[in-house]
Order: C-alpha cells, then structure tokens, then sequence
C-alpha cells in the first residue's frame, strides 16, 4: 500500500489537533460579560464585571456574579477582575458600559478612550453615566430583577428611537468627554435612562431632562417620538410629535450666515380630558390654530436648548460642521475668534401640522 | 514555459482586484485611518494614475512575442529580470501570508503558534496554487460574488448610523492628499502578474486590462472610505482595522455579530492573494530550475515563502511597502530595459 496514503491521514489528524479543536473553551467554562461598570478613587481605577453563567442548581437559569478589580490603570483593574472568576470571561455579547459617580464627573474621556481602542470590547457599546459608587453598583446587581433590568437596556439598543449612545459616537480620540452622555438614573421600579448629561472638557456642565434631552437626541440624528402636554381653551391635551425631522439651511442675512434649523413633523393622536373637547379637536379650525401652538412650544423649547448650548460656546450638534461646509476659512477664523458667536448664528423654529 | 492556454480576461481582471482590495481589507492602518476621506478618496485617484502611468507602458510591451520570450528564458536578459520578478513576487507572497496572519490573529484572537498558523496557510496556498492557475481564477468569480455580498451587508448594516456631519471639512487638502500619497501608495507584485499572465488573455490589451482593474479597486476604497467616514468619524482614526469595526458595529434586524461572516469571506480572499501571487511566482521560476523541479515548482518556493515572511515580523511596515515597491519597480524598469535592449539588438 502506498506510505503516502497510509500517512496522510495520520498527518492531517495531527495537524488538526493543533487547531485550537483540543484546546478551545468549553461554554460552560465561559463567563459571558454581560456589563462592565468602571470607576475611579484617587489614584485608581475600579472595574467590576457583570458575569452571567449557566446555573449549576437549576437548569436554564443563568447566574450573575460581580468581579471586581482595582489598579493604577483600567487594564490593571480588568485583569484583576478577570482572575478573580474561575471562568474564561468572554466579551463579545458586551454591550454595556456604566461609568461610576467619580469616573462620571471627571476622567469619563479615559474610559471612553481604553474601552473604544481595546480590541477585545466592542465598538457599539452603550455608555451611561451614572451616580453610582462601587458599592451601590453592587447593590442593584444583588436585586431581584437585576438581570430583566439589563435586558430591557439591551432591548434598547435595538431600537431605531434608542436612547442610548454608542462609544464609537463618542469617543474623539483626546481622552476627554466631549458632547451628551445618556445618564442613567437608579429607580426603585426600574432604570431610567432618558436623561443626557452635556459634557464638554471632561466636565459635565449640564443635564437636558424629558423632551429637552429628546430634541437634543433628534438634533444629533437619533429617530425620537415628542410627548408633550399643553393647555387648550382651559383644557390639558397631550400630543405626541410622530417621526419629527430636522433641517439645516444656511442664509446670508446682512452679509453674515445663519443656520436655520426647522423641525417638521406631522402630530397624530391628540388626547383631551374629556370627551368634548375631543370632538372639539377634530374640526379643521382647532387643528390650524393647534398647528400653530404646537409649533410655538416646541420652537420654545428648541430655543432654550440652543441657549444652554450654542450661545455658551458649546456645539454638541455638530451646527459648525454647516458653517464649515459653506465657507470652512470663515468658520475656521470666526469661530476662533468668538465672531460666530456675537451674533444669531443659530435660528431654530418649528413647524408641525395637525393631521 | 509560461502556460499557452488562453485565460479569461474578466477571470484575471477579478482576480487581480481581488488581490488589490484585499490590502483595503485585512491590512493595519496604525494611524493611516487618521487622515480624513478626502484626502485618502483623492490620494488614491492619484496613486491609481500614477500606477497607470507607470505600468500602462510596460504592459503594453509584455504583449510581444519578444516578452514571451524574455519569460520562457530563451533570451540573454532574462535570467537576471526573471530572478528580479521572482524577488518581487517572494516579497509579495510573504507580505500576504503574513497579513492574512496577522488579521487572522486579530480577528479572531486565536493564540495559535505563529509558525505553525503561517506554515497551515502556506500549504493551503500552496494546494490552492497547484490545482492551476485556471481553477484559480474560477475560485476568485465565485469570491468576488462573496465580496461584492459582505459589501453590501456592511453597507445596510451601518446605513442607519450614517451621518453626513461626521465627513471632515478639508482643513490642509493639499498637505493631507500628499499625506495620503506617501502613506498609501505601494507597488505590488499583483499589477506584474497583468503581464506575466496577460499575454495569455488573447486580444484584450494589457492596458485595457489594468485601468479596469485600477478603476474597480479606486472605486471600492472610495466606497469604503465614504462609509467608514459616514459612520465612524473621528472614531475611524483610533482604528487599526476600520473596516472590521464597520463589520462589528452594524445589524440587520435580528442579526447580529456578523463580523464573522465577513471575516471568513475576507480570510479567503487573503488566501487567494497568497495562492495567486505563488502562481506568479511559479511561473517565473520556473524557467531558471532544473528540469526535474519545474514541475514542483510551486512547491519549490514554499520555504523561501516561509522563511520570508518569518523574517517580515521584524521589519515596519512601512519599510516592506517601500521594499516591495522597490523591487517591482525595479522588475518593471528591468522588463522594460530588457525588451529595449532586444530591440536595438534586433
């Protein structure tokens, strides 16, 4: 019989074995991070480790456990909270990033910067700051519905009107936070995570709440659905502003550019308290002159939000990149200088229809 | 003795961009993602000009019977130009097998011994190569269409996050165009194989040949810079691979993590480079062995291959792109003398 034949099956059998075949991972010797919560002391970093594992006790169930490490650096805190498991921790279903109550006021562009370069994280994880210490931290993963909680966060990130912000959105490479956070807020039913923190420097200087923080995720691209109560004819009604959509047009007035930004959108299902003003609402008057109110409100609003923002020198919305595309030697001088700011650079208003 | 069967022009013009886009692909970009699209979008019009410039030329002249020739070794100037082409496509094949390595190893954060990972894909390649060059190219219609589909998955996939405001405004066009020209602009062994092979082709010429292959490659790193642009912004400049990181980022509906599908098609394009680039390097080989191991030849280049690309781990990377570029620059200015030298002696 030929050697060659007799051979070659032994030799590719032993070349597989070093294929990874005999040494991988089995999966129950896996723990899957399911989140990742960093921190700061004085002089060190903290991380703990949301590890989910199959239950030994009970059958499809799965078990969280808490790593926690410490070291002058994150990558030092991480791998001291890798080996405090028996487990092989596996970061490829990592989806959430929780930057505690130190890391959150200053030193949150640090995290950003690792977690965004590391390989092993994944681009497309969600961050929050949070108020949380370590130890409240630990905490909330001891409830009951911990797992549900983070769950319903990763359910988010599906959405197309999430409320969440990726890290790769963030991250600008200077180790410093710049732009809105989302802020997650500890409830006792629950997690809310609606609110964004505005920070510029490394610093956060502002918290945009309810439909602020929804105008300002519409004004950074994100699909959002307006909820918003107001007063008729002495009477409360409720709206919601369906698929609203932002536009950006540049003007010359008096030799000098201006942003326009409109906001469109259609508002269906208005809701009154009782039954005849509903009826009230439906006639084409009402809804002309509920076009209009509506559209003042949300202008004000929009108003208020660029105050907080653009008229403090800050640019979370990316309004220069306009002013750059329509001249980028102007923008680059005037914006250097303060000039685009002693001006209305920026006009926003709003323009809704009752359907 | 080059192969006198006829090759299909479309199967070597998608084998050859297969090899060119690769590079888009799996290599590492350590802060060559920091300069903006535009200044890589027309970098790389430039450096496909000058390729075509350089090249269109020389190609024109490996369509004589004179080159075919120069190749099978019967005149006096080819030992030295065959032995400069077989330097050229060493270079080049190592390059790869040690690419298609190390984006292996990145991709996938397998912690197998390096020699041995180099040495399993080396004799895929070289299997690969044996079946023919034919079989090959046939092998590179199917990737294409494998390509052309993660393409378009990457592209759905991240289409939501798109954001024009995330495109850089030309600061220093100028300097960052240059900056894009000396960081990006290679020669590779892969344009030498339009003349080795292109003789082969029949009557579609060589330079016809190349501006389609230079085009469709322009062409997809445009479309990759655009959308990595679009949606990583200033984030792009942090990645070494940001084309891998588009394939982490995006989904579709439920689907999700389907970087491995991308990876898989990426790798076996990596594969195919290295195979592709072992022809050639058979081929011009082959001539300067002894009868008994042209046959072998492809088997023949396996450890210099090896021992090459082992070596390659200790140099920068910039400095074996410029070495590469060397030596197939030198190859074509040696085609090019000697086929002049030829004709004056004629």
């Amino acid at each position: 019989m030929n050697k060659t034949k007799v051979f070659a099956p032994f030799l590719v059998f032993w070349i597989l074995t070093f294929c990874g075949c005999s040494s991988g991972v089995a999966l129950s010797q896996r723990g899957i991070v399911k989140a990742v919560f960093a921190d700061k002391t004085i002089t060190n970093y903290v991380v703990g480790l949301v590890i989910v594992q199959g239950s030994e006790k009970e059958a499809g169930k799965e078990e969280i456990s808490l790593q926690w490490g410490e070291g002058e650096t994150l990558a030092q805190a991480i791998q001291q909270a890798e080996q405090q498991g028996q487990s092989v921790v596996f970061y490829g279903q990592n989806q959430l990033l929780f930057a505690g109550k130190q890391a959150s006021q200053k030193g949150l562009g640090k995290v950003l910067d690792y977690f965004g370069t590391e390989q092993a994280s994944r681009p497309n994880m969600a961050v929050y700051a949070t108020e949380q210490t370590p130890e409240e931290f630990e905490e909330w993963t001891e409830q009951e519905d911990f797992f549900q909680q983070l769950n319903g966060l990763e359910k988010d990130l599906e959405k197309s009107h999430k409320q969440a912000r990726m890290i790769y959105e963030l991250n600008t490479g200077e180790q410093k936070a710049e732009g809105l956070v989302p802020f997650l807020e500890k409830k006792e039913n629950g997690t809310d995570t609606s609110q964004l923190v505005l920070y510029d420097d490394d610093t956060p200087i502002l918290l945009l709440k309810e439909n602020q923080a929804q105008l300002a995720r519409l004004l950074l691209g994100t699909p959002v659905v307006l909820e918003y109560v107001t007063q008729y004819q002495g009477n409360s009604i409720g709206y919601s502003l369906q698929t609203p959509r932002i536009t950006h047009e540049i003007q010359l007035e008096n030799g000098k550019p201006i942003l326009h930004l409109t906001l469109q959108g259609s508002v269906r299902g208005i809701t009154a308290a009782t039954a005849q003003m509903q009826a009230q609402l439906s006639r084409w008057e009402s809804r002309k002159e509920l076009s209009r109110k509506f559209s003042q409100q949300i202008s004000s609003e929009l108003q208020q939000l660029l105050q907080q923002t653009w008229q403090q020198g800050l640019d979370p919305f990316g309004f220069g990149w306009w002013f750059g595309v329509w001249n980028n030697q102007w923008y680059q001088q005037n914006s250097s200088s303060g000039a685009l700011w002693q001006y209305p650079s920026v006009v926003v208003e709003a323009d809704v229809e009752v359907v | 003795m080059p192969h006198k069967t006829l090759i299909n022009t479309r199967q070597l013009i998608i084998g050859v961009y297969l090899c060119l886009v690769c590079d888009s692909l799996i290599r590492p970009l350590p802060g060559g993602a920091a300069i903006a699209a535009y200044g890589r979008i027309f970098g790389a019009f430039l450096c496909a000009t000058v390729v075509l410039f350089l090249f269109g030329f020389l190609l024109k002249k490996c369509q004589t019977e004179g080159f075919v020739a120069l190749l099978a070794a019967k005149t006096p100037h080819s030992k030295w130009v065959l032995c400069l082409l077989s330097f050229a496509f060493l270079l080049g094949a190592a390059r790869s097998l040690q690419q298609s390595e190390m984006f292996y190893r990145y991709a996938t954060g397998q912690t197998l011994p390096l020699t041995l990972l180099l040495l399993l894909i080396l004799v895929v390649c070289l299997y690969a190569a044996h079946t023919g060059l034919e079989v090959l190219l046939r092998t590179g219609t199917v990737l294409a269409i494998l390509l052309a589909g993660s393409l378009v998955l990457i592209a759905i996939a991240n289409a939501p996050q798109m954001r024009l405001q995330n495109l850089q405004i030309p600061q220093q066009p100028i300097e960052s165009i240059w900056q894009s020209c000396m960081t990006g602009f290679n020669l590779t062994p892969e344009l030498l194989l339009v003349g080795v092979l292109g003789h082969s082709c029949g009557q579609q010429k060589n330079f016809g040949i190349l501006f389609k292959i230079l085009l469709l490659t322009v062409v997809s790193d445009v479309v990759f810079t655009l959308i990595s642009e679009l949606v990583l912004g200033q984030f792009e400049a942090l990645q070494v691979q940001p084309i891998h990181t588009l394939a982490r980022l995006g989904g579709i509906s439920v689907f999700r993590r389907l970087d491995a599908v991308h990876v898989s098609v990426w790798l076996l394009i990596a594969v195919f480079r290295t195979a592709l680039l072992c022809v050639g390097l058979g081929e011009v080989l082959r001539p300067l062995l002894p009868s008994k191991a042209k046959q072998a030849a492809v088997w023949v280049v396996a450890l210099p291959i090896f021992a090459v690309a082992v070596l390659l781990y200790h140099v920068p990377e910039l400095v074996q792109q410029w070495a590469e570029t060397f030596f197939v620059f030198a190859a074509g200015a040696g085609i090019a003398f000697a086929m002049r030298k030829e004709k004056a002696h004629e």
